[in-house]
């Protein structure tokens, strides 16, 4: 299956990628960004909150923000 | 319901139109700032060194660290730019932006659309910064400019604002520009590739985020600010600016000069080299004659007291010795005195 998945972390990060059937949100992260903690992101599919073991599906879009972004001067 | 479903793809295939063209390409005023900020704190490091204001110096180190990880982190981002814009872009379409039009509605409470002003704005909910109560943000995307570089402005809807500062609502906005920090190249890729819906909820969290390294206003000096000497916490209006340096003080690590009443922190305030009272460096004279510092009082015609008594000793000790020799003469001419062989 193919799954557009985005990473808000740092320079951001769009892509559509393939992947095995049911493969979870976690996975997908952990395969693609990075280390994954379930706390410290808002995890979204198709722009709906979603928990980290949910299984994907063909065509999903899968997003992951940060909830710490610090700002500057 | 329907005429919002019709208004809101109708913004969308406005959105994309706008977006057609880009991209731009990536400014790298992000690290020039970094460099900024470090060398800033390196000085003000420096200056605490050199005075021993160990709260200071303490609270430089301290931003000097956090300014060096975020010129690390963005000198990461720069290099990934640089790299990721041969890389192809994540295609917008009407219906990826309309979704995201949908998602932030159900993400946001309130989500209004200006077709006519081309502008989308989003508000969040109250926002609270380590106890301190900013309220909520109006989050206005222009996307007619949504190629240039800050095509959004924040708006605190009920500012609370620091005492000290009246066009900072939030210590990373100031007027309505959000500073992004760490976001900035997340925020930017999102535009880029015409996703709202991640803009959106990128800027919400850095409102949420607070980083003491690099603020506007310090969130612990919202309602006054810290002494760089001791530490404490000053209302904005009992805050003492030192004469010379400008250094922040309170009252009791400032001291006042005894000749013009200008208050002074510890390192630019003197004393007199006499009457030992606090003088600042305007009001310290040197004496004509021994060079040493004294207050205005204590020199007498540009001469301290201890020089001048000195000078009266001198010339007292001559005008003895004059009058033993006009003695002595004067009594050789009488013939009382007999003149030695
Ligand atoms: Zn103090
Ligand atoms: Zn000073
Ligand atoms: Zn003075
Ligand atoms: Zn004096
Ligand atoms: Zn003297």
């Amino acid at each position: 299956m193919k799954v557009l998945l985005i990473s808000n972390d740092a320079g951001g990060y769009a892509h559509h990628v393939e992947a095995p059937d049911n493969t979870t949100v976690q996975q997908m992260f952990e395969r693609h960004v990075g280390t994954f903690h379930a706390d410290s992101y808002l995890i979204r599919v198709n722009r709906q909150p979603a928990a980290a073991d949910q299984p994907l599906r063909d065509g999903d879009r899968v997003s992951f923000t940060p909830l710490k972004i610090e700002g500057a001067i | 319901m329907k005429k919002e479903l019709k208004n809101d793809y109708r913004a969308a295939v406005d959105i994309l139109q706008a977006l057609q063209g880009v991209p731009t390409p990536k400014a790298m005023t992000a690290l020039d700032e970094s460099f900024n900020q470090c060398r800033r704190w390196r000085r003000r490091l420096e200056l605490a060194n050199a005075r021993n204001w160990k709260a200071a110096a303490n609270d430089s180190a301290d931003r000097l660290g956090g300014a060096l990880d975020i010129l690390r982190m963005r000198s990461t981002h720069a290099i990934d730019n640089l790299t990721r814009q041969t890389k192809p872009h994540l295609e917008p379409t009407e219906t990826s932006v309309y979704r995201d039009i949908e998602g932030l509605r159900g993400e946001f409470e309130h989500v209004t659309i200006d077709r006519a002003n081309q502008r989308i704005t989003v508000r969040t909910s109250s926002i609270s910064l380590e106890y301190v109560e900013l309220g909520s943000f109006e989050i206005f995307l222009n996307w007619k400019f949504i190629k240039e570089t800050s095509p959004y402005d924040v708006l605190a809807v009920e500012p609370n604002y620091p005492s000290s500062n009246h066009s900072v609502t939030h210590p990373h906005v100031q007027g309505e520009s959000l500073c992004e920090g760490e976001g900035s190249d997340a925020i930017r890729r999102a535009l880029d590739e015409g996703r709202i819906y991640d803009f959106f909820c990128i800027v919400d969290h850095v409102l949420r985020n607070y980083n003491p390294d690099s603020a506007y206003v310090q969130i612990e000096d919202w309602n006054g600010v810290s002494c760089k000497a001791c530490g404490d916490n000053v209302d904005q209006d009992k805050v003492v600016g030192c004469c010379k340096c400008e250094t922040e003080l309170c009252l009791d690590c400032s001291t006042s000069c005894d000749s013009c009443g200008d208050r002074f922190c510890s390192e630019c305030i003197s004393s007199c080299g006499c009457c030992v009272d606090d003088v600042c460096q305007m009001c310290l004279k040197s004496c004509n004659d021994c060079g040493d510092s004294f207050c205005n009082t204590c020199l007498f015609e540009g001469t301290c007291d201890d020089c001048i008594s000195k000078q009266n000793e001198a010339s007292e000790e001559e005008s003895r010795n004059t009058v033993q020799t006009v003695a002595a003469v004067h009594a050789i001419c009488d013939g009382k005195a007999t003149v030695p062989a």
